[in-house]
């Protein structure tokens, strides 16, 4: 599975950010996408058409990866976001 | 010399649905374009289907409001080609005719409405104010600020993208010839006839001879009756549109205001699409202004657009905004359309400026109707260009 | 025009870099030193551009990106990014490149906005306003440059400027002390962390980089494939590996690269699949420019080779892929051979699983800002498709919208430092800050390593190209084209076929909706373009690039709400 590099690497202190109201651990600084992707998350929305979308390019071109973020008020490009604690996400087909 | 009964100058909507019925009365057409088809104002404006008389129409005083509604004969033809046009053409052109909200948020708006519908009635069209709760019934995603609306049930909008190609493929199956990427270079009268003549991308030129010329060249109408050495008062203008990503279904009408510069709308694929006649910006060539180079949005008006559709219409808010541009339209200087023959040079006939994508399909319609038969089937003497013989008075040799 | 009771936020530069990549760091480290005020926008958070994609500045990396292939940028990177006197800008997107308001000019710093408390009326403006030339774009230099009356010891980001940031709270600089310039050359609008406003600048360089030219296959659009750069972004920046177990399919060197980084990372690589026949590839490896002036590439691509072997990795030649399969995410792929003619033989598949595709044919270069200015434009297929024309100091056809990296051709990191020099000097000539004989003197030796890596460039782009007909061979009708609007090839082909005008691949977007959604075109353009130069026996440069908008990205509708 997805996980991240520890050998050579110092993180902050872990955060958490909650998706879908569950709590995630994740790092300042680190994106949203990471975070997510860490956390078992591949599928970021389902289009109007209701496919999955799931990230693509990693650098803010395709759109692949736009969430819902705090109340669903706003969506961000997961990939461009930095990870803040107490973020909400929320993502589809995700328990 | 290749010979057709009519050359019509101008892919956009009223041109290639000029040529269609053209060739549909059993005219032979040739159609120039000089760039593709659809590619200005036709497929750049926001499809309104709008038949109340618009902001732009009224705010300049009421001797003025008063001339300006004599286009609504046009629009009551409008809204019944409008029905019929999809079984005509055979094709989805996204027409959705489901009622046009004009919204007033305060007590002046409403005696603007008001106002409105007294010219609107006078000419024929019904139209109904509706108290804030009849708003909200029927329309729940308006804000609380909206305390009555004109509505007008036969307003909507339709799909820009793709009438024009309809009206394209459409009169190609009838044998019009169609030629972009080809601009005409003259156009000199020779006996009964006009010769065109034209250069395309490769250099390539070509004359043709011509019965009539239809001249539906939009915001460039003025530059074609100078080759005819006519003066045609069109200017072109340049107009914000902005588009907002797909949201799930919401607003079922055409939205304007009563007093503020907006048309709000849903496109079929979901699209928000936000416009209502904030100016853009064009490009200059020297101390000119260029018709020819992409004009832009100004900021400042995206802003203004924007921020007022998204205070009528709340839930647009944390939606994105995709693209903004500014399309080129022509207005001429009473706002009326320029629809019929120029009495100074005969056999030339312009469709141009007003409401061209409302009213399109009907100017077509008419004006073919004038070169084939002679007559039209509505009279339309009202926006002929005779009105401005005290101009072409000097210009036309005949 | 409609005169607006509420104006947008303005800041004004001297120089504004679109781009914090080498490029952008090399012409602000050049820039600099002339004593030009420098301003620096960037959507990431941190400066490098793709190829030096940096961890969080929350995160300590021990030995990061290790390999030689990024001693140079590094070396740049280095020597700018903890610069003061830069007004750096980062997480913001350039939205728009447009002709200043002859509305606005005066009224720049009277603004009804808590970002900006000053008023900036200040001598310099009012000509400008009154001979209505601030639109210099392409129509010469008429009514922009006060650079003559800039104050060249009080550049950027550290003049007393009163008037707060708009952006991030920073001084804005060369509004300071040197009088506000008529209305500048352009106007850029900008959506950065605290909003939309515009920025001002006498001359804008514009060094936006390139991104991965995707291929169409059916499954492509299945949870897990992604571009292989932005495998490698995660490894790189994130410190995190995307996934299990990989499978690389594509043209380009990069390729081997990542794989020798995911699995230093750990992960597995199932196989590293290549469209080049082997001996294609040595023979190319073997021209005599490459192996004299490159032999340290070519010397750490065969470590990477025994890694891989060691790890047991396959590295395959003359295959590509052509599906990607799985329920909710990617199972496996499935790859065919290609034979002499490139074209693909589907009875010799293999399969292999994996639950991540990484797929890499080369890089399209960021081309929607160039476009949307105005700039003109060229096609050059393997050098990344839309280039922009310039002239020999880098200016594009615009006026004061200068070009560096990979917008004039897809040339690489090394050589985009060097386009950043020659495009530092062309606008330190073009502000008058130096003269032409000095201009000259300044570009020589980025002018003459800029031949030598562009030379072994376009080495590399023919080594790297996808057989010419790969893309119209993987994709079938049912295969998604545009991923945002879910048009299918086999749609396009249906429009194309009833709809004769149509030439363009703006043409077929009014039509179809292809290129409409939130990536406005950026994945399936090229792709877009090659069916439609199909259907009409053309080259994919006749065919056009789609019409750049502002906003060149999708924004936020909050981002234009009025303040109240």
């Amino acid at each position: 599975m997805s996980r991240r590099i520890t050998l050579g690497v110092v993180r902050p202190a872990a955060v958490n950010i909650f998706v879908n109201g569950k709590a995630v651990e994740a790092y300042e600084g680190e994106s949203v996408l990471t975070a997510l992707m860490a956390g078992g998350v591949l599928v970021m929305s389902r289009d109007s058409f209701g496919r999955m979308r799931a990230p693509f390019c990693n650098m803010g071109v395709c759109f692949d990866c736009m969430v819902e973020v705090e109340d669903g008020s706003s969506r961000v490009r997961a990939c461009l976001t930095p990870v803040r604690a107490g973020l909400r996400v929320i993502v589809p087909d995700h328990n | 010399m290749t010979r057709f009964d009519v050359v019509v100058l101008g892919g956009g909507l009223v041109g290639c649905a000029a040529a269609y019925y053209l060739a549909r009365r059993g005219a032979s057409v040739r159609l120039i374009e000089q760039g593709d088809l659809n590619r200005e104002a036709s497929g750049r404006n926001a499809g309104s289907l709008h038949f109340q008389l618009e902001y732009r129409l009224i705010r300049y005083g009421d001797e003025r409001a008063a001339q300006f509604a004599q286009i609504i004969p046009l629009s009551r033809v409008a809204i019944e080609d409008w029905r019929g046009l999809e079984a005509e053409l055979q094709a989805d052109l996204e027409v959705g005719m489901h009622g046009g909200l004009i919204v007033a948020e305060s007590e002046s708006d409403v005696a603007l409405l008001e106002k409105r519908q007294a010219l609107q009635e006078k000419w024929g069209l019904g139209s109904s104010l509706l108290s804030a709760s009849e708003v909200r019934r029927i329309a729940p995603y308006l804000a609380d600020s909206v305390i009555a609306a004109g509505y007008f049930p036969h307003e909507g909008h339709a799909n820009p993208r793709l009438v024009t190609p309809a009206f394209a493929r459409r009169a190609a199956a009838l044998d019009a010839s169609i030629q972009t990427q080809t601009r005409v270079t003259a156009l000199l009268r020779d006996g009964a006839e006009w010769v065109v003549s034209t250069v395309d991308r490769a250099g390539c030129t070509q004359d043709v001879m011509a019965g009539a010329v239809l001249n539906a060249a939009g915001a460039w109408a003025g530059e074609i009756g100078a080759l005819a050495h006519l003066h045609l008062p069109i200017f072109a203008v340049p107009l914000s549109m902005n588009v907002i990503e797909r949201a799930a279904p919401l607003i079922p009408h055409l939205v304007q205001h009563a007093s503020q510069r907006l048309t709000l709308k849903q496109v079929a694929a979901g699209n928000v699409l936000v416009g209502g006649g904030w100016s853009g910006r064009f490009a200059r060539e020297g101390s000119a202004m260029s018709t020819q180079r992409r004009a832009e949005p100004v900021i400042e008006n995206v802003m203004a657009n924007l921020s007022l559709a998204a205070r009528l219409v709340p839930a647009i808010g944390g939606l994105h905004l995709l693209r903004s541009w500014a399309g080129i339209t022509g207005i001429t200087t009473d706002q009326m359309p320029l629809l019929g023959a120029v009495p100074e040079a005969p056999g030339f006939f312009v469709a141009a400026g007003g409401a061209a994508f409302t009213h399109g399909p009907t100017y077509a319609r008419l004006i073919s109707e004038l070169i084939v038969d002679g007559r039209p089937s509505m009279s339309i003497d009202l926006y002929s260009p005779a009105r401005f013989s005290h101009i072409n008075n000097f210009m036309a040799s005949v | 025009m409609v005169a607006n009771e509420q104006q947008a936020a303005v800041a004004t530069c001297e120089v504004a870099i679109i781009g914090a990549g080498p490029s952008g760091l090399a012409a602000a480290a050049l820039l600099r030193e002339h004593g030009a005020a420098v301003t620096i926008i960037d959507e990431q958070a941190r400066a490098g551009g793709q190829i030096l994609r940096q961890p969080p500045k929350s995160y300590s990396v021990a030995n990061w990106l290790p390999a030689k292939l990024y001693d140079g940028v590094k070396v740049a990177l280095r020597a700018v990014e903890e610069r003061q006197d830069i007004d750096w800008r980062f997480q913001s997107t350039v939205l728009g490149i447009m002709r200043p308001s002859p509305y606005r000019a005066l009224r720049a710093g009277a603004v009804r906005s808590n970002h900006i408390d000053n008023n900036t009326n200040v001598a310099g403006t009012e000509p400008d306003l009154a001979s209505g030339s601030q639109d210099t774009r392409g129509e010469g230099s008429a009514g922009y440059g006060s650079a003559g009356v800039r104050d060249s010891r009080n550049p950027g980001g550290i003049a007393g400027s009163e008037l707060a940031g708009v952006s991030d709270g920073r001084n804005l600089g060369s509004i300071a002390g040197s009088g506000l310039c008529g209305g500048g050359a352009h106007e850029l609008w900008i959506h950065g962390p605290n909003g939309l406003y515009l920025l001002r600048a006498n001359a804008v360089l514009l060094a936006p980089g390139c991104y991965e030219r995707p291929l169409a296959f059916p499954g492509w659009t299945l949870p897990g494939v992604m571009g292989t750069g932005a495998i490698q972004t995660f490894v790189k920046s994130q410190q995190f590996v995307p996934g299990n177990r990989f499978l690389l399919a594509g043209s380009h060197p990069l390729q081997l690269v990542v794989a020798d980084q995911l699995l230093s990372a750990g992960a597995q690589v199932a196989a590293v699949v290549f469209t080049q026949r082997k001996q294609q590839a040595w023979l190319l490896m073997r021209h005599p420019l490459v192996a004299l002036r490159h032999h340290r590439q070519l010397l750490e691509t065969s470590h990477i080779f025994r890694r891989l072997r060691r790890a047991g990795v396959p590295v395959i030649f003359g295959h590509t892929i052509v599906s990607a399969d799985g329920a909710a995410v990617v199972e496996r792929a499935t790859i065919a051979a290609i034979d002499a003619k490139g074209t693909i033989d589907r009875h010799k598949t293999k399969v292999f699983d994996c639950d991540r595709v990484g797929i890499c044919h080369g890089f399209l270069t960021s081309s929607e800002l160039a476009r949307q200015a105005g700039a003109e434009m060229h096609w050059k297929d393997h050098a990344g498709g839309w280039l922009a024309r310039h002239n020999e100091w880098l200016e594009s056809s615009v006026k004061n919208l200068f070009l560096a990296g990979e917008i004039t051709g897809v040339d690489g990191a090394d050589a985009a430092l060097e386009k950043g020099r020659i495009a530092a000097v062309g606008i330190l000539r073009s502000l008058g800050r130096v003269d032409d004989r000095q201009a000259h003197n300044l570009a020589a030796t980025a002018r003459n390593r800029l031949s030598h890596q562009q030379s072994f460039a376009a080495i590399l782009q023919e080594l790297a190209r996808p057989p010419a007909s790969l893309a119209l061979q993987t994709m079938s009708d049912d295969t998604i084209l545009c991923r945002c609007e879910s048009i299918k090839r086999g749609e396009l082909c249906q429009a194309l076929a009833d709809n004769k005008h149509i030439l363009s691949a703006d043409a077929a977007k009014l039509l179809t909706r292809v290129g409409m959604g939130l990536c406005q075109g950026r994945l399936c353009g090229d792709n877009v373009a090659r069916v439609i130069a199909e259907a009409r026996g053309v080259q994919p440069g006749k065919v056009g690039p789609f019409q750049a908008q502002a906003p060149v990205k999708p924004v936020p509708l909050a981002a234009f709400m009025r303040r109240p």
